[in-house]
């Protein structure tokens, strides 16, 4: 006789109670490491970019020093990569036959390049427009032989202005991009518009005038940023999953 | 015709706990990673490593304790006379201990950096002392509560 009682008799192995139990189980921990994985990846993947294109921005103000002459930025919306080159006198801001290239990344199809408000692409994404005024030399960022910043001139070009109030979620080193705009490079992980969504912001000499590159993240009203600002953040950061 | 006694009924909601058990452990591993760590910087490969593997674990641990109890013969101390029902008890508190490891990871992180990382190392820590050997004996439980008792032989009728 069996001692166990009838429950889960089996001499063979398993029963089919046990193995529809076993498989929930199996189940339950594939879903779940399937969707805290997929959050991650997205979320390393965004990161790991935007840092790879700050840190070009970091390198090509260190080559204009280390080369003590003017060094550009350019992005370029139509082919979507960043290009460095050493710009040789007399500075023009073109790269010109023969200037050498620093570095090259590309921009990967899942970022998109958007400010706060305005179209994927748009004037504003990339806002480091008119030098010398010339209003067709746009999309660039020009590091003097100092390492200072090149002031651009455009109008959505100016510098941040201080939050009105800093908190906890918007703290000292926030800015606030006014309405005209603000000078930055604003990289998206969604194209579409509004607060669900990842985005970024490189600039240089948001304070200060000595070429000091920065990192922060847009955060809108409803999730902690100031009412009536557009406010941008240094981390820890708040993400939309 | 045979009827059967409340207590022959078989049971069926065992594996709605050993599930919620299971992933309940997700909360309490995978917050962390996604709340604390909310900066520029990437995630260590190492602490996606640890993190996965303590919920795989957990799970290959649940599923085999709580097999071995329902195959187990062995006769349980008299504390343990109704391991079901307090396999259930202990499964219910290992469950809320994960959660609320979860929310308080979520919602401390993204505030204080170190402060949240030196809270997640602790909660992993009390998590392998307490929760992880609290959820292998709740299984066990759980499984000894589907074994009945052996019943004493039917004497025939002369």
């Amino acid at each position: 006789m069996n001692s166990r009682g009838s429950a889960p008799v089996s001499t063979a192995g398993f029963t089919s109670v046990e193995l529809v139990v076993a498989m929930a189980i199996v189940v339950s921990v594939f879903l779940f490491t399937l969707a805290y994985l997929h959050t991650i990846l997205h979320r390393e993947r965004t990161k790991a970019t935007v840092r790879d294109m700050y840190s070009l921005v970091l390198a090509t103000r260190m080559q204009a020093v280390r080369r003590d002459a003017n060094v550009v930025l350019e992005v370029d919306l139509a082919r979507r990569e960043m290009t460095a080159w050493a710009d040789a006198p007399p500075s023009n801001f073109v790269r010109d036959d023969g200037e050498p290239v620093i570095g090259v990344r590309p921009i990967p199809p899942f970022l998109s390049l958007q400010a706060v408000e305005g179209p994927v692409d748009g004037p504003d994404s990339v806002a480091f427009d008119q030098y010398g005024g010339d209003a067709k030399l746009v999309d660039r960022i020009v590091f003097r032989s100092n390492g200072g910043l090149l002031l651009p001139q455009a109008p959505n070009s100016a510098p941040p202005g201080r939050p009105k109030r800093f908190t906890s979620d918007v703290p000292v080193t926030s800015v606030n991009c006014r309405d005209t705009g603000c000078r930055g490079i604003f990289l998206a992980d969604r194209p579409g518009g509004g607060p669900n969504r990842n985005l970024f912001r490189i600039s240089v000499d948001d304070f200060g005038r000595v070429g000091k590159a920065s990192l922060l993240k847009w955060l809108p009203p409803g999730q902690g940023g100031n009412g009536g600002e557009r406010n941008f953040v240094p981390p820890p950061w708040k993400w939309v999953d | 015709m045979e009827t059967q006694t409340p207590q022959r009924r078989p049971h069926r909601t065992g594996w709605v706990i050993l599930v919620l058990m299971v992933a309940s452990n997700f909360l309490a591993w995978m917050e962390p990673l996604v709340s604390v760590t909310a900066g520029i910087e990437a995630v260590a490969p190492m602490q996606l490593r640890l993190s996965l593997g303590a919920c795989l674990l957990a799970a290959a641990l649940v599923t085999a304790t709580w097999l071995t109890g329902r195959h187990s013969s062995s006769h349980l101390p008299r504390a343990f006379s109704h391991p079901r029902p307090l396999g259930f008890r202990l499964a219910l508190a290992t469950a809320a201990v994960n959660i609320f490891f979860g929310i308080a990871v979520a919602a401390l992180g993204p505030f204080a950096s170190i402060g949240a990382y030196r809270f997640s190392l602790a909660i992993q820590g009390l998590w392998f002392l307490f929760v992880l050997p609290g959820e292998v004996v709740s299984a066990y439980l759980t499984g000894r509560g589907t074994v009945r008792p052996a019943q004493p032989p039917v004497e025939e009728a002369a």
